[in-house]
């Protein structure tokens, strides 16, 4: 009787982590309808394979390394290169783009979308959910070394195309103490 | 002996059936086997819980308080039925009496359980009363044979 | 850490070493190292506070992002979904294997006589594996029928469903007994069985994996209903069947001599 409510306790943890989960499918792919297939590849998954769990405690980091396992999969079941334009990127002409922060969360997006999938996977992993540098280096199964230099990598990709982007939209060439301007606008 | 409060209309029912139990007026013959009849709550709805137990207790008092074994099964949102039993008379009142007539209350414990509700917020309940799971419960009554009603 | 210590002669701290710092990896003593040095150099402070400011930016740009499962906005309609083939395969695995039992409450067989020709070819026509719509195996002497009849149930009773079914399948197998649990679904609890809607999906996938005796089904006359209002065909979880009727259903298995449960 105990184990079995100790599972269903657990059970409860891993639903209450789905919209984590979905965030995060979401910044891998920028595909709401894939997203939501991967979360629920990987929730049933993950319940289904609850009584292999050694560790309780790190029961976030294995949920979402079943997540990292069946975005893989899907990606190796592709056979073209997904093409960042098919994305669902907030599209340009919709109002809802006009408000600044609308304008300014696509834009970002579509810089995430840029990444390679292993740049995008690490930034995202630290950034949306706070994992630690040894946790990540778990999900991804890949040495601490190679999740910071990933990390460093992939913020300075962003930091580029950010301001490449924040240039063409103000007619200016980049130049000079660049994220002031993000700061002037939103800080 | 567990404890009531005779108000009102209770009172007059409690009356009732103890002049019913003293044989003033009983010519009837004593059934021959109680009717088992299993009522199933799951509502989170005082106005509903009162109808119920209301129901409930009719159908004693056409039959006799020997003509009937009864159970009440309490899940889902129908837990909260002896906890509103705490603050309201009338409810209290039917929980008692139907208890003196033999009536049983059963607890689904996976409810007590996502729910956070534990035994001692709970009118009168003992850790009998509480089974692991309501449904399993109301599918062995009926196996059984009790009669399932949903009010 | 240690072997990413920053080298003494280097004026200047790594790139990584920086992140690792505005990601908080750096145990107390090393933190207050870096800080020192960050500190004395207005260059260093400036790319600092430009990290941080990246971090929360992409951490913003994320944080409204949720499913409509979730509560979000709705997606564009017409979705393709691979998954739903993905989980019909798996059942279809599932209900494959199960092909040796016959398809009758025939006691009989419960002593494990392997698949017949005639088995087989009841499971091969009529509605095939595709339409996951495959009867009941064996419903010996010992077994339990329950009908669950849902009518309106909200995110936290269906949860409480699901969990009681669990648990009712748990105290079977305690009891050796078998169980045969057939959900019927009609109204507003409809949710829970919508492709677009159900709040617990993978729940009721993995339940039917684990329990092939356990059925979702569906109430057609619901659905079509919802398609009128909405303008739109409703698709089901590739788990869940359609029957005709619910009320109809329900009374047929009460006739049949199933258990009825109103939830």
């Amino acid at each position: 009787m105990a184990t079995w409510f100790a599972q269903r306790r657990l059970r409860q943890q891993v639903c209450e982590l789905r919209p984590q989960m979905y965030r995060m499918a979401f910044a891998w792919c920028h595909d709401a309808a894939l997203a939501d297939d991967l979360v629920q590849e990987a929730m049933m998954k993950a319940l289904t394979r609850l009584k292999s769990l050694q560790d309780e405690n790190a029961l976030k980091s294995w949920v979402f390394r079943i997540l990292t396992n069946c975005y893989r999969d899907w990606g190796r079941r592709q056979k073209d290169t997904v093409d960042v334009d098919s994305m669902d990127l907030t599209c340009e002409d919709c109002p809802e783009r006009q408000t600044e922060r609308n304008r300014l969360i696509s834009e970002v997006h579509r810089a995430m979308a840029e990444l390679s999938t292993d740049h995008r996977q690490v930034v995202s992993l630290v950034d949306l959910e706070g994992f630690a540098y040894a946790e990540v280096s778990e999900i991804l199964d890949v040495p601490i070394g190679t999740v910071m230099s990933r990390l460093s990598r992939a913020r300075a990709q962003l930091r580029k195309v950010l301001l490449e982007q924040q240039a063409a939209d103000q007619g200016q060439t980049a130049e000079g103490p660049h994220l002031q301007l993000v700061r002037n606008r939103h800080g | 002996m567990r404890r009531f409060a005779p108000h009102g209309r209770v009172g007059a029912v409690l009356l009732a059936l103890l002049l019913a139990l003293t044989g003033v007026a009983a010519q009837a013959e004593p059934p021959a086997d109680p009717a088992r009849i299993v009522y199933h709550i799951n509502v989170d709805d005082p106005a509903h819980h009162l109808n119920a137990l209301q129901y409930l207790q009719s159908h004693f008092e056409a039959v006799g308080p020997d003509g009937l074994r009864a159970r009440v099964v309490l899940h889902g949102g129908g837990i909260h039925l002896l906890d509103y039993a705490h603050d309201n008379v009338e409810l209290r009142g039917l929980v008692d009496v139907l208890k003196l007539q033999g009536v049983e209350f059963r607890l689904c414990g996976n409810t007590m359980e996502s729910r956070g509700v534990r035994l001692d917020e709970l009118y009168d309940a003992e850790p009998g009363d509480r089974v692991p799971s309501g449904l399993a419960e109301l599918m062995r009554l009926q196996r059984e044979g009790y009669t399932y009603i949903k009010p | 850490m240690a072997d990413k210590r920053v080298n003494a002669q280097d004026d200047r701290p790594s790139e990584e070493l920086l992140n690792a710092f505005v990601d908080g990896e750096f145990s107390p003593e090393d933190r207050l190292e870096t800080l020192k040095r960050i500190s004395c150099s207005e260059h260093l402070s400036r790319e600092v506070c430009d990290m941080h400011q990246l971090k929360e930016l992409v951490n913003m740009a994320y944080r409204d992002v949720r499913s409509p499962r979730d509560g979000g906005r709705p997606g564009p309609s017409g979705r393709r979904s691979w998954f739903p083939s993905v989980a019909a395969g798996m059942l279809a695995l599932v209900l494959g294997s199960l092909a040796g039992f016959e398809l009758t409450r025939d006691a009989d067989f419960l002593a494990g006589a392997p698949a017949t020709d005639d088995a087989a070819a009841t499971l091969a026509d009529g509605n095939g594996l595709s339409e996951a719509a495959v009867s009941q195996p064996v419903a010996a002497a010992d077994a339990d029928n329950v009908l669950l009849h849902v009518n309106e149930a909200d995110a936290t009773a269906m949860a409480e469903l699901l969990d009681d079914i669990e648990a009712m399948y748990r105290e079977a197998e305690a009891a050796g007994r078998d169980l045969n649990v057939q959900v019927v679904v009609h109204n507003s609890a409809m949710d829970m069985l919508r492709a677009d809607r159900a709040p617990h999906p993978e729940r009721v996938a993995a339940l039917t994996l684990d329990h092939p005796s356990l059925r979702f089904t569906a109430c057609a006359q619901t659905l079509e209903q919802l398609a009128r209002a909405e303008g739109g065909s409703i698709e089901i979880l590739p788990q869940a069947e359609r029957v005709d009727s619910g009320v109809a259903e329900a009374a047929r298995r009460q006739s049949e001599g199933w258990i009825y449960i109103k939830v």
